[in-house]
């Protein structure tokens, strides 16, 4: 017989081998028409890959037009500066493939309050999937990247609307640059970047929030220091330390945010009504920190938790599917939460601090339903 | 514990109504006043402000799933006007009272539309022109004449003017929209008719401009 989680793999491997063309029956949440801001439906999130046709999306300009030969230009403080396109770099360094969460910083901000303004996301700003490209490092060293580079400062071909917008620019800091897991993509899941994930060309940051990975990337320029601009300097930062909700934070008081903290989030059951019999509360957790340690469910609002079985590799900001099985043989109205912890010892916290910009929500994630005969 | 309740009903909420919708639901708040600012000569306007300042960048979802005081939203248009929206002084206080009477605090759910992913896909896709492809040089003239006084003489917006970058977008290889914007008009943006050669030649300027160059 062919067991529950095999046939799960299969359907998971079906929906990989899928062709572009997205089904059907798949949706998304639109949070934004042009440019496309789209959310991926929570059923999704109890497989260790999302399907790229539900990815969720975030555009802050929408994308430039759809060219595969567009060039990547790598300059700065480096001795031979290149411009390699997608066919270039594919032929001059080896190929990698990576697993990894991608996640908006801002995913879950509809939850803070009081409510800030931003995109108003609730779960779905986040998915796993397969990376492939290049390594970073791999390309920094064959164009003799200098000792003085502290910094590598990206840009993409998503020019802002009007000239008085501000361009998105941002920059990561030379060890997270050098990190052997962050790569320049060309694939995702196996089939070339869609456009509206970043064909040809994108940053690929493991564990670091979305604003890092740059999608249509052009602009690859080895610095001193921290790029500026309106999408580092005053976007993207959190508060040092916690702050009084609704409190103004001053500028000082500010820190980039760049990994993102440890979560779990549950994908079933997705209906209210259930029979009697087994239950099973099936998600995904990660954390951008460190590799996963455990996720707990409790069914009696966060008094008592018992360990989840975990699915998939462990890594930082990698995600794995937690699957919680257990008898219901009475009716009952069952409220399910998950709590989860990485390797560091961090845990998921109730309700995590308020902040200006509503960035990296991690509260718990419950569901209730109905089991009834 | 009011924190867990409330996000356990959300997510209930969520779970049930997915993939239909997904809403977004703030707690009430006290703050009255926005509320009742608004009326209904103001929402008129308040619309058509909207429609003329607000969507040449981004979609009115991005207004209306907000739910923010009147001080939050003096913020967010303050920060747009300073980025290029088409507003004049005198309109910021009328839309300021109507975003904060349609998308306050208190304004309830927002619920989020689904859509087919196949749609996401094709909104962004290449289509085939439905007429032969036009002149750039024809094309160029009729851009200086008709379009770059707002859209500036590169095509890439200037500061100050009415347009938007037409240069590297997608919408530049579906015809049709194209088409529909210049004939309708669009916002500030009054109804032109060119005809289908007239719009290829233009498009076809528009496709020969080089990308910009990388943001320093
Ligand atoms: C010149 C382009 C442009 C115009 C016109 C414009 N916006 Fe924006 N707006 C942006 C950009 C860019 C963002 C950031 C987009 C993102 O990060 O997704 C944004 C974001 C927002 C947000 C989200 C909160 C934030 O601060 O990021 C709100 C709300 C908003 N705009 C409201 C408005 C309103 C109201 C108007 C009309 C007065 C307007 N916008 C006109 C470009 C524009
Ligand atoms: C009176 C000023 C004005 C003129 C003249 C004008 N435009 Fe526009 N155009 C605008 C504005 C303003 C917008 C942004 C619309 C909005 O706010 O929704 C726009 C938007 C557009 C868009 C849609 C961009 C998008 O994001 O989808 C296209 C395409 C366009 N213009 C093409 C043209 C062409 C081609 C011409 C000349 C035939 C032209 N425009 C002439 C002001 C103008």
């Amino acid at each position: 017989m062919i067991g529950r989680r095999a046939i799960l793999q299969a359907a998971s491997v079906a929906a990989l081998l899928r062709s572009k063309l997205a089904a059907a029956d798949e949706v998304l949440i639109r949070q934004g028409g042009s440019p496309q801001n789209l959310s991926t439906p929570l059923d999704y999130f109890d497989r260790l890959i999302t399907p790229t046709s539900v990815f969720f999306v975030r555009s802050h300009f929408g994308p430039p037009s759809l060219d595969r030969t567009r060039k990547t230009t790598f300059d700065g403080l480096l001795t031979m500066p290149l411009t390699l396109s997608v066919d270039e770099l594919r032929s001059s360094f080896p190929e990698v493939t990576v697993t990894a969460v991608l996640q908006c910083a801002g995913n879950g901000r509809s939850f803070h309050r009081p409510s800030v303004p931003g995109v108003q996301w609730a779960h779905g700003a986040m998915g796993q999937a397969t990376f492939t490209g290049v390594r970073l490092k791999d390309v920094l060293a064959k164009a003799g990247l200098s000792k003085d580079a502290l910094h590598i400062r990206m840009s993409g071909a998503d020019a802002p609307p009007k000239p008085t917008v501000p361009a998105f620019i941002r920059s990561i800091p030379i060890e997270r640059a050098l990190d052997p897991s962050t790569l320049l993509a060309y694939r995702m899941n196996g089939e070339d970047l869609t456009l509206a994930h970043g064909a040809p060309l994108r940053l690929v940051v493991p564990g670091w929030a979305g604003d890092h990975w740059v999608k249509w990337l052009t602009s690859v320029h080895a610095q001193k220091d921290e790029a500026d601009g309106f999408y580092m300097k005053t976007a993207y930062r959190m508060p040092i330390d916690p702050v009084e909700p609704g409190a103004p934070v001053p500028p000082e008081k500010m820190k980039p945010a760049s990994t993102f903290p440890v979560k779990s989030i549950i994908a079933r059951p997705s209906s209210s009504k259930r029979p009697l019999g087994p239950q099973e509360i099936v998600g995904l957790a990660f954390s951008g920190v460190a590799p996963l340690a455990s996720v707990e469910v409790s069914l009696d609002g966060g008094k008592t938790f018992t360990p989840a079985k975990l699915e998939g590799e462990p890594g930082v900001g990698r995600a794995q599917v937690f699957r919680f099985r257990f008898d219901q043989k009475t009716p009952a109205h069952i409220e399910a939460l998950a709590r989860a912890r990485d390797a560091k010892g961090n845990v998921q916290p109730e309700s995590p601090p308020w902040n200006p910009s509503g960035y990296f929500w991690n509260g718990w994630h419950s569901t209730e339903f109905e089991v009834s005969q | 514990m009011s924190r867990l309740l409330f996000s356990s009903v959300f997510s209930a909420l969520l779970l049930t109504a997915c993939p239909k919708t997904e809403s977004t639901s703030p707690p009430p708040s006290t703050d009255a006043s926005a509320a009742e600012a608004a009326t209904p000569l103001a929402t008129t306007d308040g619309k058509s402000l909207v429609a003329t300042a607000c969507l040449s960048c981004h979609s009115e979802q991005m207004l209306a799933q907000q739910r923010l005081t009147q001080a939050q939203w003096q913020k967010v248009v303050t920060k747009m006007v300073g980025w290029g929206a088409n507003l004049d002084p005198s309109e910021v206080a009328p839309l300021v009272a109507y975003l904060s009477s349609t998308s306050g605090p208190d304004a309830g759910p927002y619920i989020a539309e689904t859509i087919p992913a196949s749609e996401a896909l094709a909104e962004l896709a290449p289509l085939p022109d439905p007429v032969p492809p036009g002149d750039p040089v024809r094309g160029k003239s009729l851009f200086i004449d008709k379009c770059s006084g707002c859209h500036g003489q590169d095509a890439r917006g200037a500061p100050g003017a009415l347009g938007v970058l037409l240069v590297d977008r997608p919408f530049l290889h579906r015809f049709a929209d194209v088409a529909k914007t210049i004939r309708k008009g669009r916002g500030k943006m009054l109804p032109l008719s060119l005809s289908d050669t007239e719009i290829a030649d233009i498009l076809a300027h528009l496709r020969s401009l080089k990308p910009a160059a990388p943001a320093q």
